[in-house]
């Protein structure tokens, strides 16, 4: 372990597990180097994320709401290409996709996203890609 | 536009001193929502009804640029988008003027600021320049350096780089840089 894998290890935390994760690992670095006077910013920064996660979550959730609540011709731009630049799942890309035709159709006169188009095309062909692959595993 | 294509990417070589991975393939869409896109398989992607606009360049340069990127795959991207779009939309909009002039082209810059004024990466760019001046980085160097940086690592590159500023200084930078994760990694669970 050194402090490089660490610290890969903590910036690249994205869920609460992930981020207990790299506290331990953190926790295991500071026992046999206690000398290191980086650890304790990394602790920090451990510490800034949860809470700046804790809010991105919560606003997620509340643009959810808004989304089944009052429809998506009432999001702001921003907030439909977050929920675009967001889906990850092929489930995920169809809702986005459909949540931007809609936004579109309520209004025609903004352009179209289309810098959200390329993410959700390139996840798309990603997970294409990948069933081609098993297919031809299978084969 | 494949040939257009060719020369931006001889052009690019020359000025980042290291080899495209681009296939050489181009591939044709219709589909009016998608302008330009550079799956992880080595193709570009590009809409046919750009041919002939001269904002067509921007397009071009950008998801060329996705070649040169390092460790553009499937994973890295979809962990960290905001590390790939933003340093490479940047790094565009910064090398676009050489890219062009080495070309012979002369396109109207206004066109260009228009379609960037409104463009869904500007998020991702301010992220990342609110990184770049707290560490007094220029701002070649900064986006260049990421770009040659695997996706994976680009953040903890950034850290590192933040081990130079002043005691009082550091744990404000760690401060925002958390927060530009948020923006430039996946959605936090």
């Amino acid at each position: 372990m050194t402090l490089e894998t660490v610290t890969q290890q903590v910036v690249s935390a994205n869920t609460s597990q992930e981020r207990q994760e790299a506290r331990r690992l953190l926790h295991e670095w500071v026992s046999l180097h206690p000398e290191d006077e980086y650890a304790p910013a990394l602790s920090y920064l451990l510490d800034c994320m949860e809470e700046h996660a804790r809010e991105a979550v919560a606003e997620w959730e509340a643009l959810q709401v808004k989304l089944r609540t009052r429809g998506a011709a009432c999001l702001t731009v921003d907030e439909v290409a977050r929920i675009g630049l967001s889906a990850r799942s092929l489930e995920e890309i169809h809702h986005a996709r459909e949540v931007l035709h809609a936004w579109e159709q309520a209004h025609p006169e903004e352009r179209i996203m289309h810098e959200v188009y390329e993410v959700l095309y390139v996840r798309e062909d990603g997970w294409r890609a990948e069933a081609a692959e098993l297919a031809a595993l299978a084969a | 536009m494949r040939e257009e294509l060719e020369q931006i990417r001889r052009a690019l070589e020359e000025m980042l001193g290291r080899p495209s991975r681009w296939s050489g393939v181009l591939e044709l869409t219709d589909d009016p929502a998608v302008n330009g896109s550079k799956p992880y398989r080595c193709d570009i992607v590009l809409n046919s009804s750009l041919a002939g606009q001269d904002v067509r360049w921007r397009t071009l340069i950008h998801e060329m640029l996705h070649t040169f990127s390092a460790g553009y795959n499937r994973r890295d991207f979809d962990d960290a988008p905001g590390w790939e779009e933003g340093v490479v939309e940047q790094c565009q909009r910064l090398l676009r003027p050489a890219v062009l002039a080495r070309l012979g082209v002369g396109a109207d810059e206004a066109i260009f600021a228009w379609a960037e004024a409104s463009h869904r990466y500007n998020g991702y760019i301010r992220a990342l320049e609110t990184l770049r001046q707290s560490l007094n980085v220029p701002v070649d160097r900064f986006f260049l350096d990421l770009l040659s940086e695997p996706i994976k690592t680009r953040a903890a590159l950034v850290v590192a780089l933040s081990r130079a500023l002043p005691a009082d200084q550091h744990r404000g930078f760690l401060r925002t840089f958390s927060a530009a994760l948020t923006t430039l990694k996946r959605r936090p669970e």
